[in-house]
Order: C-alpha cells, then sequence, then structure tokens
C-alpha cells in the first residue's frame, strides 16, 4: 500500500467486473446511461492490465464526444490519468495542459501534471541507461572481433 | 540508505468523506502544505496526499485519500474506503443540510471499512461564527451517541486541523499497541516497517493484500 501518488493505486478486478456487469446490462435494453458507462470506465483506466485502461480510455472519449455532455472537464481529467498509466505521457500532458488552459489554478490538476512530468523523466532515466546497456554490449562483441583479428 | 523524510515505521491510510463544498480538500491541504487554498474547485474522483508524523516517538506515514463530494462520482470515491485505518468525516457549520446527511455518510463509511476504523467528526468552517448553523453542543452528542472523536476546525485559520489529524492517527496508534487493531487482518489500513520505513528500497513488508496494496515495481502504471 505504499506509494508516492495517484497513479500507483489500482482497482480491483471485483470492482471492474460490478461495474462492467451494469454497462452490459444497459446495452442489451438500449442506450447506456452516462453515468454507468462513466464509472465502468473510471475503474477500467485504474486496471493493472493495460488492455482495460486502453477500453477505459475508448469509452471515455465517447462520452467526451457527446455533444450533451456536462462534465467534460471530468472526463479530460480521467482521460489523462489512463493515458499517463499506459505512459502515453505526451498525450496526457495534452489532455492536463487542456484542463489548466481554462483552470489554471486548480491545484489537483496542477499536481498531476508534476507526476506525470516525473514520471517521464524517471522513464527517460530508465531509458537512457537500457541504451547505456546495449552500447556496453555492442562495445563487448566489436572488442572481440578487433581482438579475434589479432595475431 | 540515510535517514531522513523517507524513514517512517508505519504507514497508515485515511480518507476524507462528507458533502460537497464542506472543505475537504481545504483541510487536507491546510494540513500538508499548512497554507488555505481559496477558491477552491470541486475534486474530480479522488485526491491523494501524505504527511509524515510522529506518534510516540514512531514516525507515522499519512496516506490520505480526499474524496470528491459530488454524488456523481460516488461510485469511484466508494472504492477507496476499503482498508482505511481512519475516516476524517467533514462537514460544514454553516449549512445545516452537511450536517443532516452525516448519517449516510457514516452508513457508508462503516459499511465500507473494518470495525477498527477510526471516524474522526470534524465541523469545518468555524471560524465563520456569525453564520453558524449547526451547534457545537448537538455535533458533540451525535459523535457521543455514534462512538466518533469530534472537533470543531477551520482548514481557513488552521485552527484544530493539525489535532484532528493526529488525534486520529493516536487512537489507531493505540488500537495497534493495546492489539485491537491486527496488522496481520486484510484491509487493516496499517502498514508496519519493522526496520524503519527502509524497505522502501527493497524487500518491503507487506502485511495488507488490499488492491492498494500493489507497488509500483508491479503494477503496469
Amino acid at each position: 500500500m505504499d506509494m508516492d501518488d495517484f497513479l500507483g493505486w489500482t482497482s480491483s478486478s471485483d470492482d471492474i467486473r460490478k461495474h462492467e456487469e451494469a454497462y452490459n446490462k444497459e446495452l442489451m435494453s438500449g442506450p447506456v446511461s452516462s453515468s454507468t458507462q462513466f464509472n465502468y470506465a473510471c475503474f477500467l483506466i485504474q486496471s493493472k492490465y493495460p488492455g482495460d485502461v486502453r477500453r477505459g480510455i475508448s469509452l471515455l472519449e465517447e462520452l467526451y464526444q457527446n455533444p450533451d455532455e456536462s462534465g467534460k472537464r471530468d472526463y479530460v481529467y480521467f482521460l489523462a490519468v489512463g493515458n499517463a498509466r499506459l505512459k502515453d505521457y505526451n498525450q496526457a500532458l495534452q489532455y492536463i495542459n487542456g484542463l489548466l488552459a481554462v483552470e489554471r489554478s486548480n491545484k489537483q490538476v496542477q499536481e498531476l501534471k508534476v507526476i506525470i512530468e516525473k514520471r517521464m523523466r524517471g522513464e527517460a532515466v530508465k531509458g537512457a541507461a537500457v541504451a547505456g546497456g546495449v552500447l556496453v554490449g555492442l562495445g563487448a562483441i566489436v572488442g572481440l572481433g578487433i581482438a579475434s583479428q589479432l595475431p | 540508505m540515510s535517514a531522513g523524510p523517507y524513514n517512517y515505521s508505519y504507514i497508515f491510510k485515511y480518507i476524507i468523506i462528507g458533502d460537497m463544498g464542506v472543505g475537504k480538500s481545504c483541510l487536507l491541504h491546510q494540513f500538508t502544505e499548512k497554507k488555505f487554498m481559496a477558491d477552491c474547485p470541486h475534486t474530480i474522483g479522488v485526491e491523494f496526499g501524505t504527511r509524515i508524523i510522529e506518534v510516540a516517538g514512531q514516525k507515522i506515514k499519512l496516506q490520505i485519500w480526499d474524496t470528491a463530494g459530488q454524488e456523481r462520482f460516488r461510485a469511484v470515491t466508494r472504492s477507496y474506503y476499503r482498508g482505511a485505518a481512519g475516516a476524517l468525516m467533514v462537514y460544514d457549520v454553516t449549512r445545516r443540510s452537511t450536517y443532516n446527511h452525516l448519517s449516510s455518510w457514516l452508513t457508508d463509511a462503516r459499511n465500507l471499512t473494518n470495525p477498527n476504523t477510526v471516524i474522526f467528526l470534524i465541523g469545518n468552517k468555524g471560524d465563520l461564527d456569525a453564520q453558524r448553523d449547526v451547534t457545537y453542543e448537538e455535533a458533540q452528542q451525535f459523535a457521543e451517541e455514534n462512538g466518533l472523536m469530534f472537533v470543531e476546525a477551520s482548514a481557513k485559520t488552521g485552527e484544530n486541523v493539525e489535532e484532528a489529524f493526529l488525534e486520529t492517527a493516536k487512537k489507531i496508534y493505540q488500537n495497534i499497541q493495546d492489539g485491537s487493531l491486527d496488522l496481520n487482518a486484510a484491509e487493516s489500513g496499517v502498514q508496519h516497517k519493522p526496520n524503519g520505513g527502509q524497505a522502501g528500497a527493497g524487500g518491503r513488508a507487506t502485511l495488507n493484500n488490499s488492491s492498494a496494496g500493489q507497488t509500483r515495481e508491479n503494477c503496469s502504471c
């Protein structure tokens, strides 16, 4: 349960299943209400499985595109969370910056931005370490090649 | 491993619940940043905050989930109740309706947390005495009848904010000491780090198998 930020929290599979059932039930008998779709999407984007997160994102995008919808700010916020959890940080930041353009002083949104930027830097460091490892490997192979050519 | 802010021996999970606009996020902000946040927009889903405190010489990390008061988030926010060691239940002393809804918040808290969860009632906006709509006495009686701890506070002036968070932690710690809170029980809301939190960098002691027990290393995020 130790974690540093909100993105580390994951929803339980029981919760996801419960909201999936509610969603499917409404889907069978007509259009799904926005609240049912929103709840299901929120649990999906906090899932530990990337496939669930992607499904949650598409459900939120659907809600966002509905012209009658109020609460677009909520959808955009959760779209940022979902994309950040998939490590698509650039897309997440686009959503965050869109929110901040409307609500510049929103502390909750500012904090999410800080978390995303921190994770972005963390990934960059990890990426550099991997690239460094590859270079060392290549160096060793090249070195071996040179060594083998020596008389 | 250096000592410092990451050196703590317990983690306590808290939730903050109550009607929209009672000042839950402002209380959290006052507690973690020691500042008052004016014109605070409605919380989207949940917000997260942490602060390390000290109780009886033990460093404790409070992991605080501040929930949105809006009805549209109820399904989402309820999923954060599970495994809370402490619940701060907030109403606004200047708006009677927020006080009248306390019994439904309390029912939710009792149903979704464990029997040992410490519930602390906070009457916020105590600085607005001229606009008072709920007396101290009736709230205190409500708290007594339901076995809750209680204080009137002000996120604006900071009065009693620290006390509410700290008294909750003291009570939880006391429950651990006298054995009424079993750390090995699932969803106790408490995690013990016997070597002073240094496990954070390596083998961590997980005594809790709630969904929040996912660490960053083994989740997909």
